[in-house]
């Protein structure tokens, strides 16, 4: 019979050593704009487990996660998502609880129903405000497990990604079983579980940040335009002495602007341009002169800021989509 | 003889004038009429109803007579319809919003049409469309055009097709 004690004890001392050695890393990255996290249970999770909605849109049906019925009923996977979180807390990545946001943006939506000046005047929110009224985050911990039975005998099986949100890239992934007991209760065997495979995933996790300072952020940015705008992307125009399409100048923007020049465009079109895998600087230097930390949103005003000249002289907006995803829409503001 | 023609001249132009002051001093109604079928919940039509008869009254026309002779009709269609897998979903609608204001006899036809795209969010496609019927401007320059055009056209018909419809005799109906 598995000694879950000792096991347990064996797992504890692998990761102080883990938290010892990122805790170098985290000195620098507390300077730069830190990446949120937060826990969510997979959809297989939710859906297998009836915690789903059902969505009519354009004639086809969507099921979707119902995450506030499952926090509301699930004890299990609160349960490991506390333990998830306290052990990346110790890490110096506290997380963002999704239960909790969820609640936040009840009372928010609430609040700003109700509040008005004191001359009657309501709070504008348009359409997108309201779709922008979610539970967000940059890293996405996508947690799903089950709890087997092998004989007599319990153990869990869990399977746990790191997901950048914009990127959608897996950074981080441990998945696994856990050892089998007649006697453990499932959270102690979810708990076990998650411990001995989390120092493998921390790792990964590191390596990503690593990897961000080294090489800079990487977001994804796109460029599209409103049908106001005096002209489409296959314009062309003189810049720096040569003649070229406004797609091509964007290219060269990003060539000199972008970490080692590191950059994908992926696709493009008359009325739109999508590039993935920019490397962006992770601080940048003020008017100021002081280092300030940067993210897409300020990246991408950089691009406006060119835009706004000669020859192209037009307004954009920025459109932010969190740390790791701008737009930046040609035409107006 | 002079005296009864006379009598009867001014009786004639009297009734002539009366009616006529009738039809000036009564402003042109129209009533708004909910279409018969409509796939939209009862809170979205009371919206709906409410932000017509709004745009009705800002414009001077507004009545609340089941008799009017004019009436603007809204017809709402979903155009799209997009879920969001977020935490918690959200549910994106375009809405199509047709406006006519018709002559409700005689040809029956319509005599003023607009077209407004609006768009809404919302936990579900009830909330979705409110929250998009909701984003209606009853003073915006287009919904004013609109009525303008509508009260010309009223204007250029002949003054017997503004009255209102006579009602319908109920004193025989068994409830």
């Amino acid at each position: 019979m598995l000694n879950i004690s000792e096991n347990l004890e064996s797992s504890m001392k692998k990761i102080i050593l883990s938290i010892a050695a990122i805790s170098l890393s985290l000195a620098a990255l507390a300077q730069a704009k830190k990446p949120t996290i937060m826990v969510v249970p997979s959809d297989v999770y939710c859906i297998s487990n009836s915690y789903s909605q059902q969505f009519v849109a354009n004639g086809v049906e969507q099921t979707l996660p119902d995450y506030k019925k499952m926090m509301q009923n699930d004890r299990n996977m609160r349960l490991a998502i506390t333990k998830l979180a306290a052990i990346m807390a110790d890490r110096g990545f506290p997380l963002k609880d999704l239960e909790q946001e969820l609640k936040n943006l009840e009372q928010e939506a609430a609040e700003v129903a109700a509040l008005q000046g004191k001359e009657g005047g309501e709070i504008v929110e348009s359409p997108i405000d309201k779709l922008k009224r979610t539970a967000k985050a940059d890293i996405i911990l996508d947690l799903d497990f089950n709890i087997q039975k092998r004989g007599p005998q319990n153990y869990v099986t869990f399977n746990l990604r790191g997901l950048d949100a914009y990127t959608a890239k897996q950074i981080a992934g441990a998945a696994g079983a856990g050892s089998p007991s007649t006697s453990a209760a499932p959270e102690l065997l979810l708990e076990e579980a998650v411990i001995s495979y989390i120092d493998e995933f921390n790792g990964r996790l590191q390596t990503f940040f690593d990897d961000m300072f080294k090489n800079g952020r990487e977001v994804k940015l796109q460029l599209k335009r409103f049908g106001s705008a005096a002209f489409d992307f296959e314009e062309e125009f003189d810049y720096n002495g040569e003649t070229m399409m406004f797609g091509d100048i964007i290219d060269a923007w990003l060539e000199k602007n972008c970490v080692q020049g590191r950059f994908n465009r992926v696709d493009g079109s008359s009325n739109m341009i999508k590039y993935e895998q920019v490397r962006i600087p992770m601080f940048k230097e003020s008017s100021s002169g002081r280092q300030t930390a940067i993210d897409a949103r300020i990246f991408a005003n950089d691009l406006r800021s060119l835009l706004r000249k000669p020859p192209f002289s037009v307004d954009c907006k920025v459109y932010q989509r969190g740390l790791g995803e701008a737009w930046v829409v040609v035409g107006e503001k | 003889m002079k005296r009864a023609i006379s009598t009867l001249l001014s009786f004639i132009v009297a009734t002539v004038v009366c009616v006529f002051a009738a039809v000036a001093q009564d402003p042109v109604a129209v009533n708004v009429k909910m279409p018969e079928h409509t796939t939209l919940s009862y809170q979205a039509q009371q919206l709906v109803l409410k932000k017509m008869q709004q745009l009705t009254t800002l414009n001077g026309v507004g009545s609340h007579a089941d008799d009017a002779r004019f009436s603007l009709t809204p017809l709402v269609s979903i155009e799209e319809s997009n879920v969001t897998p977020t935490a918690p979903p959200r549910q994106l609608v375009k809405l199509s919003l047709v406006l006519i204001v018709a002559d409700n006899v005689g040809s029956k036809s319509s005599l003023a049409q607009v077209e407004l795209s609006v768009k809404g969010t919302g936990k579900n496609e009830e909330e979705a469309v409110l929250n998009a019927l909701q984003q209606v401007d009853i003073r915006s320059a287009t919904l004013k055009r609109f009525m303008e055009q509508g009260k010309k056209k009223i204007a250029e018909l002949p003054p017997a097709a503004k009255l209102p419809v006579a009602a319908p005799d109920t004193t025989d109906v068994e409830i």
